[in-house]
């Protein structure tokens, strides 16, 4: 079956906190959201692969991982205020 | 092979592995007998597949656990795929297929599971009596030197540093936001959230993105 096995590592708050790894199969056709709901990861997580990249939560993210990839699931912040 | 952390596959067959293991069915089977009992199937073959892996695999044994990983809970969830009657993808066939989830795994942070920053190289430190990491933004396949010092309390916030940011972030919509101060060296610029990142890996990953959108502007 084509599948790809990936952990998306849901960091704890603070420094010293637990973290949380979830080892998952994908197929083709799995969304992030999906996949998020399956984990029970709150809505108000995204997910990340770092150097900047982010991972959109509606796109089949099968083609965006390669097999044995780590995912973040960050919670949201904001770099300071746009300027007006 | 089913035992073990990472030996789920859809392709598990539960006839195939009670006649391997009849032992386990002997003790397994008085959980299931009310489930069994209550499907229609005339075999007990039939009965035993219409049960979901879901159920046998909860009480499935797992060896192979090393330290050390804490197992919180060891979750073999598939989404009922269309061998289910009545499920969503015998109404839409284009449905996606299941996802299994292997294991769940809480760790603390010297487990082999890393988080973020250590995975991108930064290295804690103490000096002036706090905790700091060291280390480096990745962006558009840039390098930008940080340090980031860690909480010491509810009270004081993570603080983000940044040295030598590019030029067109400083000038770009979110310039206010990288703000030196006669305190710091030259060229060292404290990250300002207006909503704090509830951890430290969300924190470097949206300055991360910041740098990542800036650039793309240039």
């Amino acid at each position: 079956m084509n599948s790809k096995n990936i952990t998306i590592v849901k960091p704890g708050a603070g420094n010293n906190a637990q973290s949380e790894a979830y080892d998952i199969a994908i197929q083709p056709g799995h969304t992030g959201k999906q996949v998020m709901e399956q984990l029970k990861i709150g809505s108000e997580y995204t997910l990340s692969k770092g150097d900047g990249k982010t991972v959109d939560l509606s796109a089949d993210i099968f083609p965006l991982v390669e097999n044995g990839e780590k995912l973040f699931a960050t919670t949201p912040a904001t770099v300071g205020q746009l300027a007006a | 092979m089913i035992q073990g952390m990472t030996a789920v596959s859809n392709d598990f067959d539960i006839l195939e592995y009670i006649k391997k293991n009849p032992d386990w069915w002997k003790q397994s089977r008085p959980t299931y007998s009310f489930a069994l009992e209550s499907l229609n199937q005339d075999s007990e073959d039939d009965r035993i597949q219409g049960l979901s892996n879901v159920m046998l695999r909860r009480h499935h044994p797992v060896i192979n656990i090393q330290p050390p990983i804490t197992i919180r809970q060891v979750r073999h969830i598939t989404i009922p795929n269309g061998e289910w009657p009545g499920h969503p993808r015998e109404r839409n066939p284009h449905a996606a297929p299941p996802i299994v989830v292997n294991s769940v795994r809480s760790y603390a942070r010297k487990s082999h599971t890393s988080r973020y920053w250590q995975d991108a190289g930064w290295k804690r430190r103490y000096e002036d009596g706090y905790q700091w990491l060291s280390g480096h933004y990745k962006a558009k396949g840039n390098l930008y030197r940080g340090s980031i010092k860690l909480a010491d309390s509810v009270v004081q916030p993570i603080e983000y540093y940044i040295y030598d940011p590019p030029r067109v972030i400083l000038s770009g919509p979110h310039g206010a936001c990288y703000q030196w101060r006669i305190s710091l060296e030259p060229n060292k610029y404290l990250i300002h959230f207006s909503k704090m990142p509830a951890d430290i890996d969300s924190g470097i990953i949206q300055i991360e993105q910041n740098l990542s959108e800036a650039l793309e502007m240039e």
